[in-house]
């Protein structure tokens, strides 16, 4: 086990360099500098600017001086948010997308999972219909539509959750960007769920189950559910990656601190070294959850062994 | 369902939700720093504003008025500046503000390796230009520490806005040393210091005991929210979660005009939205053609039809609210839109410029709801009134900033909005050698005239100031659409709020109305 760990984390070490380097010059490429603004400045600082943050320098002497900043972990300084190092924004942005997104997460599986069940076990009847429908209407509804609705209903009419902010992530300020960010979650999660479900649950093994008289529920809950759970496990991986790296939606309509906005700010500011940040960051926990799902596979399944796998 | 309501009331009294002590500020985006010589964005400068206090200050009607400085005397020939400082005015440590911080501070703005965003602001200090760009030590800059509480001024020309520039963050002062808190902070000589940054969501402000004027500072905390997205600042506002915001959004001003009226403060601003000609591109070369696109221009639908958000209409370059109350802002010979409209065409024929045969105009623009209803809106106008064909190019803020530079760009959204209350702000912006002027405008006419108004006296300024605008009118090498407006939202709580058109509203002027008498 711990070998097949350490062969597929060396083996993500080529993808990284790959990825940091496309993303180092394609931003680089992008017309436009950090320092570009409204107001132009004196080419004097400028001249100065660019000294400091070395990118006078040859582009492959500046990549060179990054990959060397890197392996120290090193991610330099934001452009634009000039009183914090990129790490020192990861390190604040990470645990609030991480909370947020863990237990957006966690709800939508609990909730997703559940829906798809009963959806699999009624099929066809009314309340396989009702929840397949909501569920669809889940999917297709965007963030920026729910999020404002759930602010208006709760927040303003009803007074009683706070429209915005974190609080240090007081539970009052989590409930409702936590609900806006699971809904399409849970709703995609239902769907995969009675798929798959429908699909064990018509095997032989679960036929034998109930000619020898065991009652459905049991069926379902000791036979069924785990290996049902394979599509969404293999959906979770890269899902999970996504949703704890955060929303910039959810985060820029909440007003929440995560990791999200810095993606989009900093591609939009021209923050290289931010930019650049949340790739890597983003690119490595992508490596990591890759290989905690397929780890989940061969707990689930005792057909798939790890070592013959990679 | 009762439950849980009851569950979260619960919460939310315990949380404590309407803290009087408080003062919730919507501010924007993300301030960039909060390190005077660093700070660029607007959000950082009004934060900047309630955390550290330069010799001059802003009034509660956004006018400067004395800081650390006590008075002042001026010399004859206007050179000299001597500023007596408070000797109660202290570092949030309780250590004093001494003549020597604002040396510092401001030997270090100069200073090339200190890569301050605004240092050419302090051109106006004697030596500072040199410096700047490398050719004089620090040392030689124009400011010196007569004694621990006096400071002297030498200046390159007779500036009197003088009192405006030193009410700039910029121009604060900086502590021998940071002051011990958790030394992550600035240190502030202003009414708060700061407690607490979380990026992306908040800086609180905490109320400074050793301000020279705590008695009169109401609030205790003072909390500025990252509202990136107006839309979501407006909700938090009706959740009562914010005091003042920073704007509105611009789809929303009919809901808010019809649902809270009372509480929305539109005011004039010192900005103006133009259009960019490059007067060196053909057909833009044509003097007659850039006047009949001028006037083709329908400035009142631009505002009330398509904008909507108070907008006013220019027909000048200089926002009224810089000039005396008297200043107009029509040009005299129209009156009437007809009038207008005939001039213009008259004005196409003397171009020469055949609007059918001719290939279409260019109009660049950066991505946004509101660029693209006005690049449309001018479109059509021209289509309509003139038969000039437009084609319309967005693209993003940061390739626009650059594209607006290069020499085959035609029409582009242009603007200014000035840093300080002073129409030469804005008259600069046309000097040959701006770095701004990307409109490749240049009459030695108007640079001799602006360099006479830099030298003159107040008295006759104004006069020059119109004279050169005048200029500039002829020449169009822009075409002025609208002045901007500040726009705001403000709880009913708030006392001590005053409209104002530099849109500065220091914390420290603010009290809770229910709770407090306006603080004296």
């Amino acid at each position: 086990m711990w070998q097949y760990i350490l062969k597929r984390l060396l083996g993500a070490i080529p993808t990284l360099l790959v990825l940091i380097t496309i993303s180092f010059f394609l931003i680089r490429v992008a017309p436009g500098g950090p320092f570009d603004t409204e107001k132009s400045l004196p080419p004097e600082i400028q001249a100065n600017l660019e000294k400091k943050y070395h990118l006078d320098e040859p582009l492959y002497q500046q990549y060179l001086r990054y990959l060397g900043n890197i392996l120290r972990g090193d991610f330099g300084p934001s452009f634009q948010y000039k009183d914090f190092t990129v790490t020192e924004l990861i390190a604040k942005g990470f645990p609030v997308s991480l909370t947020l997104g863990g237990l957006a997460l966690l709800l939508a599986v609990i909730i997703g999972v559940s829906l798809g069940t009963v959806a699999a076990v009624r099929q066809n009847s009314w309340v396989d219909y009702a929840l397949m429908s909501t569920a669809m209407t889940g999917i297709s509804i965007p963030n920026f539509v729910v999020a404002p609705l759930l602010i208006l209903f709760f927040a303003i009419y009803l007074n009683w959750l706070p429209a915005g902010g974190w609080n240090g992530g007081h539970w009052l300020y989590l409930i409702l960007p936590v609900l806006a960010l699971s809904l399409r979650y849970i709703a995609y999660i239902a769907r995969l769920m009675r798929g798959s479900m429908i699909e064990v649950l018509r095997s032989d093994y679960i036929r034998t189950a109930r000619a020898k008289g065991l009652s459905m529920p049991k069926v379902v809950l000791k036979h069924a559910l785990k290996p049902a759970l394979m599509p969404v496990v293999s959906y979770l991986g890269p899902a999970a990656a996504g949703i704890i790296t955060g929303s910039v939606v959810i985060e820029k309509i909440f007003g929440v601190p995560g990791l999200g906005r810095y993606f989009v700010q900093g591609a939009l500011n021209r923050d290289y070294t931010l930019v650049m940040g949340v790739v890597v960051f983003i690119g490595v926990l992508i490596v990591v959850f890759n290989l905690i799902v397929d780890i989940l596979y061969a707990v689930l399944d005792p057909k798939i062994r790890l070592q013959g796998k990679g | 369902m009762l439950t849980c309501h009851v569950l979260l009331i619960h919460a939310a009294g315990a949380q404590g939700a309407v803290d009087t002590s408080t003062l919730h500020r919507g501010n924007g985006g993300e301030p960039d720093s909060l390190h005077i010589h660093q700070a660029q964005g607007l959000n950082s400068q009004n934060i900047l504003r309630d955390i550290c206090e330069g010799l001059m200050t802003m009034d509660a009607n956004g006018r400067p008025a004395a800081g650390v400085a006590e008075s002042w005397h001026v010399s004859d020939d206007g050179l000299h500046w001597t500023f007596q400082l408070r000797k109660n005015a202290r570092w949030h440590d309780g250590s004093p503000v001494l003549a020597e911080d604002f040396v510092r501070a401001w030997r270090m703005a100069v200073t090339p390796q200190s890569q301050a965003h605004q240092a050419q602001l302090f051109d106006v200090l004697k030596n500072a230009h040199a410096i700047r760009t490398g050719t004089a030590p620090a040392e030689k800059l124009g400011v010196k520490a007569l004694s621990g509480h006096q400071l002297l001024i030498q200046l390159t020309h007779a500036e009197p806005m003088l009192p405006e520039y030193l009410s700039l963050p910029v121009f604060c002062p900086l502590p021998a040393r940071p002051v011990a808190t958790d030394g992550s902070y600035p240190a502030s000589n202003g009414a708060y210091f700061v407690q607490q940054w979380v990026p992306q969501e908040k800086v609180v402000l905490q109320k400074n005991p050793h301000f020279h004027a705590a008695r009169q500072v109401f609030f205790e905390h003072v909390v500025y929210h990252i509202t990136e997205e107006p839309a979501s600042e407006l909700k938090r506002f009706r959740a009562g979660e914010l005091d003042l915001t920073e704007t509105i959004p611009d789809n929303q001003i009919d809901w808010i005009r019809q649902h809270m009226p009372q509480r929305l403060h539109i005011y004039p601003y010192l900005g103006t939205f133009f259009l960019g000609l490059n007067i060196r591109h053909p057909p833009l070369d044509r003097p007659a053609l850039r006047e009949a696109l001028f006037w083709a221009i329908d400035r009142d639908i631009l505002t009330q039809k398509v904008l909507k958000s108070g907008q006013q209409p220019a027909y000048r370059i200089i926002p009224p609210a810089m000039m005396d109350e008297n200043a107009t802002n029509t040009l005299p010979p129209f009156v009437s839109r007809n009038a207008q409209l005939a001039y213009a065409r008259k004005k196409l024929a003397e171009s020469g410029v055949r609007p059918h045969t001719a290939a279409p105009v260019e109009i660049l623009y950066n991505t946004s709801a509101n660029q693209r209803k006005v690049a449309l809106a001018v479109a059509a106008m021209w289509r309509q009134n003139l038969g000039i064909r437009a084609r319309l190019r967005n693209v993003e803020w940061k390739v626009f900033v650059n594209e607006r530079k290069k020499p085959h760009r035609q029409v582009f959204r242009s603007g200014w909005i000035a840093d300080i209350n002073d129409p030469l702000d804005f008259l600069r912006l046309f000097s040959h050698d701006s770095p701004n002027n990307f409109y490749h405008y240049h009459n030695p006419d108007y640079d001799e005239l602006l360099q006479r108004i830099e030298k003159s006296p107040q008295s006759q300024r104004q006069h020059q100031i119109r004279q050169a605008e005048e200029i500039l009118l002829r020449d169009i090498p822009v075409i002025p659409l609208y002045f901007y407006v500040s726009r705001h939202l403000l709880s009913a709580r708030i006392g001590g709020y005053r409209d104002n058109v530099a849109d500065r509203h220091l914390s420290r002027y603010l009290y809770d109305k229910h709770t407090s008498q306006p603080p004296l």
